[in-house]
């Protein structure tokens, strides 16, 4: 998938994000400074940065304007006005506020990545290939037909797979924020899915937890 | 009106009234005295005329003269002298009018009386004249002189002193007027600043002052409004630091939090949905927990700043070398790590205060300057007396730091590089805690410092 620089002084942080990166198939580096992350991204082929604002020594803002021209999406613990404006008026894909949460950043990084065509969209697992760009889905060479909202459902599944989400976010992510219908839904989309596929043992329900696509 | 306008026309007003008013009772009383002194004369002159008038007379009635012939030249010799000096006179003969050239109509008006000699004026003509009679005997003879001395030349002489009064007073009214303008403004100046001034403090403009030279009044009024405005101003200005801090204090607070609580979450999330290795579980789970101790120290932290601020000291006599040493022990396994030599002099003989807090106040800023130490560096602590005050001081010859930092060194969460202390566990409260121990024991901490030269801390206790 993706090559995602990772800028972030806070080691925890860092390395939790970089963990969640690894789960969805990325490759990383990770730098913990301005001066770092600037001599990285210019020896590097880098399709993304995460780029940290509140820097030691040098900030977020004057990293961005060092480095090669690069898809950057900021991480701000500030979350003024003033500091959004700068950080996408320089220029940047997007931005995201401390605290967040990883679905969210994971999110973002897709819509991206997607939107910089740096991201490889065609997904294969055991027999089934899906490319998420022209919405087909191919199993054992065949086409097999799947529903809009299959598809969308099989398309989180894949940006966030190896993390279980829950029926209410597959909910909030596939049918959207303002979708009432019961988690039940979810569960007979999974099973269509599971079956269509040959993802029997791919999509694993966890307990208490929900679904889970496991690489 | 304003307050000199009114001050203006009330004194203007009143000067001209008072002034008027003497200038009318001087020239009237100068008329009263001259008219007084011209009705003296001219009784006398009547006097001596009749005198001289009876003395002739009675010599022509001695020596037979015809009296109707004679008397005429003698009296019209009077008449002519006299005529120059505006004097008219007339004589009578027992009723029978003889001779003179006071006016016949004047004559008329006057209705002699009996008395031998009486002076009345008597206004003819637009013209006063002041009129003598006076009567003599000769012989069996009644004579009766008319005097009338013609008042026009006196009464203009006093018209010309009214006029050149009133003149004078225009003038002298007009240089008043404009004194008084000058004058009142000049006063009323400081009066017109203060309430400018007071505009604009009230407007939020603190910074205004009046200015106040001088010894009067109004002056002092200036001085203690300045005085006032100072005190307004530092007090406003002190609110507005204290805000300042307060608002920055809970800023850095819920920063401190939320950065510690997000890893958690994260990691918290990441393990509950994650399909992971027990290694990764392991690792995820230490960076919770030591996220938690992060916390956990500063709230701590907190508490012992809350504390401090409350709680009374528990004093002591304290041998200065002693403490020394102590700190230096707890301190050792930090400097051993960075391989920083500490060299330490004591020439105090004693502190009091409270050991606990002393030493916990020292091992802070040594440990801030093992911080900002490189490896292999030196680290002096010293005391001594300077003005007969205790002073001990720590000095490290590492990063330092610029004036701004030395300023907000001491407000909570005050990092001077974030990363660094983070990395090495600061929580940010040290300094604050050092501030406020230091405030307990009545002494100041002064921080000193050069960047890439090091930092200086001197603790200077300003009681024994």
């Amino acid at each position: 998938m993706a090559h995602i620089l990772v800028v972030e002084d806070d080691k925890s942080i860092n390395e939790l994000i970089v963990r969640n990166l690894k789960l969805v198939g990325h490759s990383y580096i990770q730098a913990f400074d301005g001066a770092e992350a600037v001599s990285i991204a210019s020896e590097n082929e880098i399709d993304l940065i995460l780029l940290d604002v509140m820097l030691p020594g040098m900030d977020g803002f004057e990293v961005f304007q060092k480095i090669p021209p690069t898809p950057v999406i900021f991480i701000t613990a500030k979350d003024g006005l003033e500091h959004r404006l700068n950080g996408l008026s320089l220029g940047a894909d997007d931005y995201i506020i401390k605290p967040f949460e990883m679905l969210e950043l994971l999110a973002r990084i897709e819509v991206v990545l997607r939107r910089t065509q740096k991201n490889n969209t065609v997904f294969s697992l055991d027999n089934a290939v899906i490319d998420l760009t022209s919405r087909t889905a191919i199993v054992g060479g065949k086409e097999i037909d799947l529903s809009p909202r299959e598809f969308e459902l099989l398309e989180v599944l894949i940006t966030n797979r190896n993390i279980a989400l829950s029926r209410d976010k597959l909910l909030e992510l596939a049918w959207g924020y303002d979708y009432t219908g019961e988690t039940r839904t979810v569960d007979t989309h999974i099973q269509k899915l599971r079956s269509k596929l040959g993802w029997e043992n791919r999509i694993k329900t966890l307990y208490k937890l929900g679904y889970r696509l496991e690489v | 009106m304003k307050f000199w306008q009114r001050a203006f026309f009330s004194i203007l007003v009143l000067f001209i009234f008072c002034f008027y008013m003497s200038i009318f009772l001087v020239s009237n009383f100068s008329y009263r005295t001259s008219l007084n002194s011209e009705r003296e004369r001219s009784f006398g002159e009547a006097y001596f005329i009749a005198a001289s008038l009876k003395k002739e007379i009675s010599e022509m009635m001695e020596s037979g003269v015809d009296i109707s012939s004679r008397d005429y030249y003698v009296f019209n010799t009077y008449v002519n002298y006299y005529k120059n000096r505006d004097i008219y006179l007339a004589l009578w003969e027992n009723d029978e009018y003889l001779v003179g050239n006071v006016p016949w109509s004047l004559l008329g008006k006057y209705d002699a009386n009996s008395e031998t000699q009486a002076s009345t004026v008597i206004e003819y003509d637009d013209i006063k004249y002041l009129i003598v009679v006076s009567v003599f005997q000769c012989n069996s003879d009644e004579f009766t002189l008319v005097y009338a001395h013609d008042l026009q030349s006196f009464a203009s002489e006093h018209t010309s002193l009214s006029r050149f009064l009133m003149l004078s007073g225009v003038v002298i009214t007009i240089i008043l007027a404009s004194g008084l303008y000058v004058l009142l403004r000049r006063l009323s100046k400081p009066i017109e600043n203060l309430d400018k001034a007071t505009g604009y403090i009230s407007g939020g403009d603190y910074s205004m002052r009046v200015p106040a030279q001088g010894k009067d009044e109004l002056t002092a009024l200036a001085r203690h409004f300045n005085s006032m405005a100072d005190e307004i101003e530092t007090k406003i200005h002190e609110l507005q630091t204290t805000a300042g801090q307060k608002q920055r204090f809970i800023d850095n607070l819920a920063h401190e939090l939320r950065t510690p609580l997000t890893t958690i979450r994260g990691y918290a999330e990441y393990l509950k949905n994650a399909n992971i290795n027990e290694d990764d579980r392991i690792a995820s789970i230490d960076h919770i927990v030591s996220e938690a101790v992060r916390i956990e120290e500063m709230t701590n932290k907190l508490l012992d700043l809350a504390l401090l601020r409350n709680n009374a000291l528990d004093t002591v006599d304290i041998y200065p070398p002693e403490l020394f040493s102590a700190v230096s022990d707890k301190m050792r396994q930090k400097l051993v790590e960075k391989e920083i030599r500490l060299e330490t002099g004591c020439e105090l003989n004693g502190i009091n205060g409270d050991r606990i807090l002393l030493e916990s106040l020292l091992c802070n800023l040594l440990d801030n300057a093992i911080k900002a130490s490189n490896i292999g560096a030196s680290i002096k602590m010293s005391g001594y007396m300077e003005d007969e005050r205790c002073i001990i001081e720590i000095q490290d010859f590492g990063k330092g730091m610029t004036e701004e930092h030395i300023v907000k060194l001491t407000e909570p969460f005050y990092r001077v590089d974030k990363s660094r202390s983070r990395s090495e566990g600061g929580a940010g409260l040290g300094l604050a805690l050092c501030e406020e121990i230091a405030e307990l024991h009545n002494a100041k901490l002064v921080f000193s410092s050069e960047l890439e030269n090091g930092t200086t801390v001197k603790i200077t206790f300003t009681t024994p």
